[in-house]
C-alpha cells in the first residue's frame, strides 16, 4: 500500500520536559516535541481528537490542531516544517465506528518548503481526505518545494479534484512539488493537475478509476516541464495521463490499465498523451493494449506522443513497443 | 518577478520576444494562447507574432 512507504517513526511521542533547561546547553529547554530537523517544527493535526480545536500551537501530539489549514498558518518558509495528520477511520469500506471524521478541507498551500504527511498504519490506503463541496479542490499548491504524502483522496459525498499545482511567477510558484505514497480513488475527478509547474516528482501513487484524469495538464494552459512521473499505478481511470504540453520530462515504469483498450474497444488517448509538448522520455511503462494494428484500443489509439518524444520499450499485451504512438 | 517569468518563457521563445510579452502581462503560455492575434500584435512585430503562434497557437473558442 502506498501509505506504508511513508518514512516516519510511529508512534509519535512528544519529548516531555522533565527538568528545566540547562543553562548554556542549547535545546534542553525545547518545547517543540519530536523533530525531523534541527530547524523544523512538527504541527499535529487530528480532527478526531477529543476536544480538538485550532486554538492551540499544535506542537503537542496530545493537543493537536483540528485542521491542516490552521497548521499551515503556523508554518514558516523553509524551516522544514512538517504537518503530521493523524490516522482516521473514515475509509468508505470500513466499519465507520472509530475516528470517523476524515480530513474535510480545501486548502491552499502558500508556504514553501512544507511537508504535509498523512500518518497511517502500514498496509492502509492512507489518511482519508475529502473536499467540502462539489467541484472542490482538496489541495491547491501555490508554493515551492511542497511535499504531500500518505493520503487517500476520496470525494466522499462530493465530486472534486485532489491536487492542483500552479506557477504564474507573480503569486503562485508551485514548482518542485512532490506527491508520493497517496491513493486517489474512484470518486476523485482530476487527481493531480499541473499548470506551468516544473520539476515535479509524482511517484508511488495509486490512481484507481479516477472519474476524469490521473495526471492532467490543461491543453489550453501552460504545460509542465522537467517532471518525473514514475512507479505509479493508473487503474482504469477515464484518462490516465493527459499531459498536453509536457516538455523534457520522464514518464517511466508506470502501470496503466484501461479496460476498453484491453478488450479492443475504442480508447482514444485514454492512456498517455503528450501532444503539444516535446522531448519527453516515455519508457518501460506497462500498458494494457496491443501493439499498433491499427484497431480500436491499440497502442496508437490509447496513446499519442509528441513528435520529439522518445517512447522506449513500453510493455504491451503482445510485446514491447518500438515506435512513438500516433 | 518579471525576470523569472521571462526565464520560463525563454524556454520556448527568444528572450527578445519573451521580454515584451511578459512586460505586457502575457506571463505564461496559457495567457498567450488565450490572447488574440490583435492583442499580441500590439506588443510584437508581425514576424515575431508568427513565431509565437507557431509555438503557442490561439485557443479555439
Amino acid at each position: 500500500m502506498p501509505s506504508s512507504d511513508v518514512l516516519w517513526n510511529l508512534p509519535l511521542v512528544r519529548q516531555k520536559i522533565f527538568y528545566p533547561g540547562q543553562f548554556g546547553v542549547p535545546g534542553t529547554d525545547s518545547e517543540r516535541g519530536l523533530r525531523t530537523d534541527v530547524n523544523g517544527t512538527v504541527f499535529y493535526v487530528d480532527p478526531n481528537a477529543s476536544g480538538v480545536t485550532d486554538l492551540r500551537d499544535g506542537t503537542d501530539p496530545e493537543c493537536p490542531l483540528q485542521t491542516v489549514a490552521a497548521a499551515l498558518t503556523h508554518c514558516q518558509p523553509y524551516r522544514n516544517d512538517v504537518i503530521a495528520v493523524m490516522a482516521n477511520g473514515a475509509w468508505q469500506y470500513g466499519e465507520n465506528l472509530y475516528r470517523t471524521t476524515p480530513v474535510t478541507e480545501q486548502i491552499t498551500v502558500t508556504v514553501p518548503g512544507v511537508r504535509i504527511v498523512g500518518l497511517y498504519p502500514p498496509g492502509s490506503v492512507g489518511v482519508p481526505w475529502v473536499p467540502t463541496a462539489n467541484g472542490g479542490v482538496m489541495i491547491t499548491v501555490e508554493a515551492l518545494d511542497v511535499l504531500i504524502e500518505g493520503f487517500a483522496f476520496t470525494s466522499g459525498t462530493y465530486s472534486g479534484d485532489a491536487i492542483y499545482a500552479e506557477w504564474d511567477g507573480a503569486t503562485k510558484f508551485a514548482d518542485n512539488l512532490t506527491v508520493r505514497n497517496c491513493v486517489f480513488d474512484d470518486t476523485v475527478d482530476k487527481a493531480i493537475q499541473l499548470e506551468y509547474a516544473w520539476y515535479c516528482d509524482i511517484h508511488h501513487n495509486w490512481f484507481v478509476e479516477c472519474d476524469e484524469h490521473g495526471v492532467y495538464i490543461d491543453p489550453a494552459g501552460s504545460g509542465a516541464a522537467y517532471s518525473h512521473i514514475h512507479d505509479n499505478i493508473f487503474h482504469d481511470c477515464a484518462v490516465a495521463m493527459a499531459l498536453s504540453g509536457l516538455d523534457n520530462s520522464w514518464v517511466v515504469e508506470n502501470i496503466v490499465y484501461n479496460s476498453s483498450a484491453q478488450s479492443g474497444a475504442a480508447a482514444t488517448d485514454e492512456g498517455i498523451l503528450t501532444t503539444g509538448g516535446q522531448s519527453n522520455i516515455v519508457a518501460r511503462n506497462i500498458i494494457s493494449c496491443l501493439l499498433p494494428v491499427p484497431a480500436n484500443g491499440d497502442y496508437d489509439d490509447l496513446n499519442t506522443a509528441a513528435a520529439t518524444d522518445a517512447w522506449i520499450g513500453n510493455e504491451l499485451m503482445n510485446g514491447p513497443s518500438v515506435t512513438n504512438p500516433t | 518577478m518579471t525576470q523569472k517569468q521571462t526565464d520560463k518563457l525563454a524556454k520556448w521563445l527568444d528572450v527578445r520576444i519573451a521580454s515584451p510579452l511578459v512586460e505586457a502581462g502575457y506571463t505564461s503560455p496559457k495567457l498567450i494562447k488565450a490572447a488574440t492575434d490583435e492583442d499580441l500584435g500590439d506588443v510584437l512585430s508581425q514576424e515575431d507574432l508568427s513565431t509565437v503562434r507557431g509555438i503557442f497557437p490561439e485557443n479555439q473558442s
